[in-house]
């Protein structure tokens, strides 16, 4: 399946920006089932300033700089992405997630260094007590890891409305537990938290969803969103994605953008203006699949 | 040196000389009290002007329902909600020397620590209550104390110009307040007309220039204080000789080149002063002095706000446009301690 | 012997100045003849105009938690502490050897990471180090050192021996009263500092300005230093402004810098002028809102850019705080092992770590001999001092260690070493430690003494400023007969 995507971020402002900067993770990532055929940025406008480099996640950071007045600014990402089915792992077939917990207690394997860093609490996600007391009817004695997951996800999906009125980027997790309202962001947090509370490894994935128009419907334009789902580890095999939003392991619909330990280290345009008095933002996600 | 530095001694300066002239204010007009005899008088009438000069009148009528001199005096005084009192005037001064520490000397910095500490002492409280005249004295000698170790331990750079801006421009914005309090009820005060000289005579004290006019004037002539105070050129406080030395300052900060690409500040405080230099007290009664009066603070906020824009604010970033009416860029609060500045204190917003 | 210190009682700890009552230590034996021949009230005069003196000037810090921003001064102890030169020597070789260690064990960790794949120490430790920064992961630093300058805090046991008790990596504080408590002495014993063989610390500002002028981008000649503090508010800015002061560099806010072309600059009257070193007390989370908290108005947005870019150096370098975790603490030996094949030179204190199943277990069952420090935490705040505390304190610390393990761990109670310290009108034991200041430059320099901090409440073991501390002024003796050290030393 092959997806063109454009992503497009306009922010306007009240009064004149003297400067500003912004830290974009906007390449989708090319992983063993995807590949990003093309990448582009443009901007408006034109940044005085553009670099990139590669974060310790593997994503590709843009950063730019626009140092002269300006009153709106937009940037675009046009991309062209191939994706290949998922090879999933039978969820029963896993192994016992008190066995994957215990590889992550010390002493710990040198080739799970990588996953291991997902273990630990996170910039967004702090270890807290309610997390593992929400946790543990998903993690009955012995289940296998990925079909604990799995019931979690189901867990989310069912129990929690997704509302996004209900939360903000900011809304501390507790208070989306309390609400059980929030977006795919608090649900792929709820997850992940969920799943370090038990000392699994676990990491945040940005990136977007195919929509599918009613039937018989043409599909509309830029309606689409940036979405996120998480990710837990299936030792001997690796990554499983999942998505508690729609209650299903990814599969051709998702596109890999970002990965990281929380939307604090994948956030997909971040900036920082001086003076511009008031400003908004408005983002707009167009995913065409392309038949091939 | 850093802009931000440059605009916290400027500040520190100001709050220093605006504590000073609170304190003269208050003290000259309980003098004028006492002088007047209490029979009879209005005592609002007396303190009303005080509010109007420092432009506290809605501030204090929040509080107080009566205009009573004590309530004033410790309005004016001690109020910590008073943004404007010199109790906040002290600190801000001092948070200000704070932030510069390093620029100032060790002097300077020890006058003005002293001198908060004081009036935040419950010394300074109970001074105040007892006798609050020993307490405007101590305040206003600290403050000359201040004037003169600044003089004479600050080397004749940028911060030594920074600090008479900021005396000279408050000095000046201060004395025309003091004039404008008598633009509008000077004639029918106080209520026996010998004792009329006695409001002008207050006057020429609250600004310490009482002897100086009598060396040179005989009679409390109304027009006469008003020209000495506003044009006299020789009177370290009157409003001209201000001007001159903040014109002159800024010609030293930004160099004197040709007189077409003077930078605003320069522009404008060269062009008050000749103003200033030129214009007649005849003129200036015919204008109607409270008018004029208005008129020159905007002036002198139009050149603080153009000092501010010039060596403060970015400068090339946000270029002055030449002559026109500033336009109002959205500026950060990139300079000095303010005492309510807190809720834009954003310097950056997020996205 | 004087009568100042006659009724003095040293204790059953290992007291500084006493080997036994009335039996002074012979690095002390001058130092007593002089100050015990004061009466009270003349010594408390001196105090007394000491601490006014401190006042006046400002020398103080702000107490966090109090809605005034109250400031105070930080409590200072005229009796100084004598440190003889053989004792200071094997500090110092210390402190060399573990600030070396610690520079080699950050510069792997963010880069091949090695020490972690030869299992020398345990990753899971390293990794879960909340200040462990893995997006500066792979980012080249000048010179490959990450700590530049380094607070190591040194306590005595009950057999005087020296041990490490914490390494602050991060922003250490405490330079400013070291330099200003030698001078408060200066102007109290003027003729006593002249007589003693003291090592002076006032070359501390120059030092510490080498250290950072060595980090200047290569090619840059005559680098522009800056100090960068939060601002008036933050309870150290006292120091900021006084090492700045002292190193002759202006001291800016983040409000002052301003990034054009990935590079650094400071808004001045004249216009924009570049910044090559900035000397930044203000945390990683605070220092660019682009990278890490993004609600910080104290740093400067792009600023790290800038320095992954070597167009301008930091000092101390990003992502240090994995070093101050106290559960890695526990590893320097290891790391001394690991990259210098040396046998420590100073001994840590046993620490038992929550993260670990056994050891956590054992914490849980000996709280009321232990002192459980949260990790992160320093300044004395979340801490659990075992003997002292109540049963309610013990039960709710447990149930925090539970809640998580990885963020504790444990120690046995020292019985730190004590000094005479002036109370009213005579002289007391108070427990005492040590914070000597390191630099890491072109070469390692330790500066000859460093903060004495006193536990001024009686029986106290907390000696930080923001619970009840003070400070006494450090000093480093040359040895009666190393004149000719001395001269080799300063020809160094």
């Amino acid at each position: 399946m092959n997806y063109r995507i454009t992503h497009r971020t306009t922010y306007a402002y009240s009064a004149q920006v003297a400067v500003s900067h912004h830290a974009a993770r906007l390449r989708p990532r090319d992983t063993d089932t995807q590949r990003c055929l093309e990448f582009g940025l443009s901007f408006d406008p034109e940044p005085d300033l553009l670099t990139e480099h590669v974060d310790s996640f593997g994503n590709q950071v843009s950063c730019f700089s626009v140092q002269k007045l300006h009153k709106h600014f937009e940037v675009v990402s046009r991309s062209y992405v191939s994706i290949t089915a998922v090879l999933q792992p039978d969820p029963l077939q896993t192994p016992a997630w008190e066995d994957v917990a215990a590889k992550f207690r010390d002493p710990v394997s040198v080739d799970l260094l990588d996953p291991c860093q997902f273990v630990f609490g996170s910039p967004l996600l702090v270890h807290e007590m309610p997390l593992r007391t929400f946790a543990l009817p998903s993690f009955p004695k012995g289940r296998p890891v990925l079909a604990a997951a799995a019931d979690l996800c189901r867990r989310i999906n069912q129990e929690f409305v997704f509302d996004p009125k209900a939360t903000t980027i900011s809304t501390p997790l507790k208070e989306v537990l309390e609400k059980k309202r929030g977006v795919c962001q608090d649900f792929a947090h709820l997850a992940i938290a969920s799943l370090r509370a038990m000392g699994l490894p676990a990491r945040y994935i940005s990136g977007y969803l195919r929509t599918h128009p009613p039937a018989g419907k043409p599909r509309l334009q830029g309606v689409d969103a940036s979405h996120a789902w998480a990710s837990c580890f299936v030792p001997g095999f690796g990554w499983v994605d999942f998505d508690p939003t729609n209650n299903c392991f990814t599969a051709l619909d998702h596109i890999t953008v970002a990965i990281g330990r929380d939307f604090s280290d994948v956030s997909p345009v971040r900036g920082i203006i001086t003076g511009g008095g008031k400003h908004s933002v408005m983002v707009g996600v167009d995913v065409e699949p392309v038949e091939t | 040196m850093l802009s931000r530095v440059a605009d916290s001694i400027y500040w520190m300066a100001r709050y220093v000389e605006r504590a000073e002239n609170l304190s003269r204010l208050l003290l000259s007009t309980q003098d004028l009290l006492l002088d007047a005899g209490a029979e009879g008088l209005d005592e609002e009438q007396f303190w009303r002007p005080i509010l109007a000069t420092t432009g506290d009148e809605e501030a204090y009528t929040a509080v107080h329902k009566k205009i009573k001199g004590r309530d004033v005096a410790a309005f004016v005084a001690l109020r910590p909600e008073n943004p404007n009192s010199i109790l906040n005037s002290i600190r801000a001064a001092r948070e200000n020397a704070r932030t510069v520490r390093d620029q100032i000397s060790d002097d300077v910095w020890e006058c003005l620590n002293g001198l908060r500490l004081f009036v935040e002492s419950n010394e300074g409280r109970s001074t105040f209550r007892n006798q609050n005249a020993a307490f405007y004295e101590r305040v206003l000698r600290r403050s000359y104390q201040f004037q003169g170790i600044a003089d004479s331990t600050t080397p004749r750079g940028e911060v030594w110009h920074f600090l008479r801006l900021g005396t000279c421009i408050e000095r000046a914005d201060q004395m025309s307040r003091l004039i404008d309090t008598c633009s509008a009820i000077s004639m029918d005060m106080p209520p026996h007309p010998q004792s009329r000289p006695l409001r002008w005579a207050a006057l020429l004290r609250s600004c310490s220039a009482w002897h100086a006019f009598q060396a040179e004037h005989s009679k409390l002539d109304p027009k006469k204080i008003i020209e000495y105070l506003l044009l006299d050129e020789t009177f370290p406080r009157s409003v001209a000789c201000c001007v001159v030395e903040l014109h002159q300052t800024l010609q030293c900060l930004c160099g004197v080149g040709s007189l077409h690409h003077m930078p605003a500040p320069v522009r404008r405080a060269g062009r008050l002063r000749s103003d200033l230099a030129y214009t007649t007290v005849d003129e200036v009664l015919a204008f109607g002095l409270h008018e004029y009066i208005d008129a020159l603070q905007t002036r002198l906020n139009d050149i603080g706000e153009a000092i501010f824009q010039t060596f403060v604010l970015y400068a090339d970033l946000t270029p002055l446009k030449d002559d026109g009416p500033l336009e109002s860029t959205p500026t950060q609060p990139l300079g000095a301690y303010h005492v309510h500045s807190d809720e834009d204190a954003q310097i950056q917003q997020q996205q | 012997m004087s009568s100042l210190f006659n009724d003095y009682q040293p204790g059953k700890f290992f007291d500084e100045v006493f080997s036994a009552p009335g039996a002074a230590r012979s690095h002390y034996e001058a130092l007593l003849s002089n100050v015990g021949s004061l009466t009270p009230g003349d010594y408390s005069s001196l105090q007394k105009a000491v601490d006014a003196a401190f006042l006046k000037m400002g020398v103080t810090f702000t107490v966090y938690g109090d809605d005034q921003g109250t400031e105070r001064i930080f409590p200072f102890d005229l009796m100084p502490r004598i440190i003889p030169q053989r004792e200071w020597e094997r500090v110092e070789a210390g402190l060399i050897q573990r600030i070396t260690a610690l520079n080699l064990f950050l510069n792997d960790i963010y880069h091949g990471q090695k020490i972690l794949t030869d299992k020398a120490v345990p990753e899971e430790l390293v990794l879960s180090a909340s200040h462990y920064r893995p997006e500066f992961k792979g980012v080249k630093v000048p010179h490959g050192i990450y700590i530049h300058i380094c607070g190591t805090d040194l306590v005595r046991d009950d057999k005087g021996e020296y041990f490490v008790l914490e390494d602050n990596g991060r922003c250490p504080s405490g330079a400013s009263y070291m330099l200003e408590n030698r001078h408060a002495m200066k102007r109290a014993f003027p003729g006593l500092l002249q007589s003693l063989p003291v090592r002076p610390v006032d070359t501390y500002g120059t030092m510490l300005r080498e250290t950072l002028e060595h980090l200047a981008p290569k090619g840059v000649l005559d680098p522009t230093v800056v100090v960068l503090t939060p601002g008036i508010y933050n309870s150290a800015y006292f120091e900021h402004c006084y090492l700045a002061k002292q190193m002759g560099v202006p001291i800016v806010e983040g409000r002052d810098l301003i990034m054009r072309n990935d590079r650094v600059f400071m808004r001045t009257t004249k216009g924009l002028e570049q910044v090559h070193v900035i000397y930044r007390r203000i945390d990683d989370d605070f220092l660019d809102p682009l990278v890490f908290r993004k609600d910080s108005l104290l740093g400067v947005p792009g600023i790290i850019n800038s320095y992954r870019k070597g167009h301008v150096a930091l000092a101390n370098s990003i992502g240090t705080g994995v070093a101050d975790d106290k559960a890695v603490y526990a590893l320097v030996p290891k790391m001394i092992e690991y990259y210098l094949d040396q046998e420590p030179i100073l001994p840590n204190v046993k620490t038992y770590l929550g993260i670990k199943k056994k050891e956590c277990a054992y914490i849980l069952d000996n709280l009321e001999k232990l002192v459980v420090k949260a990790v992160n935490e320093s300044g004395g705040y979340g801490m659990l001092m075992g003997p002292s505390a109540s049963k309610k304190e013990r039960s709710d610390f447990a149930d925090r260690i539970k809640a998580n393990p990885r963020n504790y761990i444990a120690q046995p109670v020292l019985q730190l070493s004590r000094h005479p310290v002036f109370v009213d009108d005579h002289f007391e034991g108070r427990h005492i430690d040590l914070r000597p200041y390191v630099l890491y430059g072109d070469r390692v320099r330790v500066v000859p003494g460093g903060l004495t901090r006193v536990a001024l409440r009686k029986g106290s073991l907390v000696v930080n400023s923001s619970q009840g501390g003070g400070s006494k002024d450090t000093w480093v003796l040359w040895d009666e007969c190393s004149d000719k050290a001395a001269s080799t030393q300063l020809a160094a």
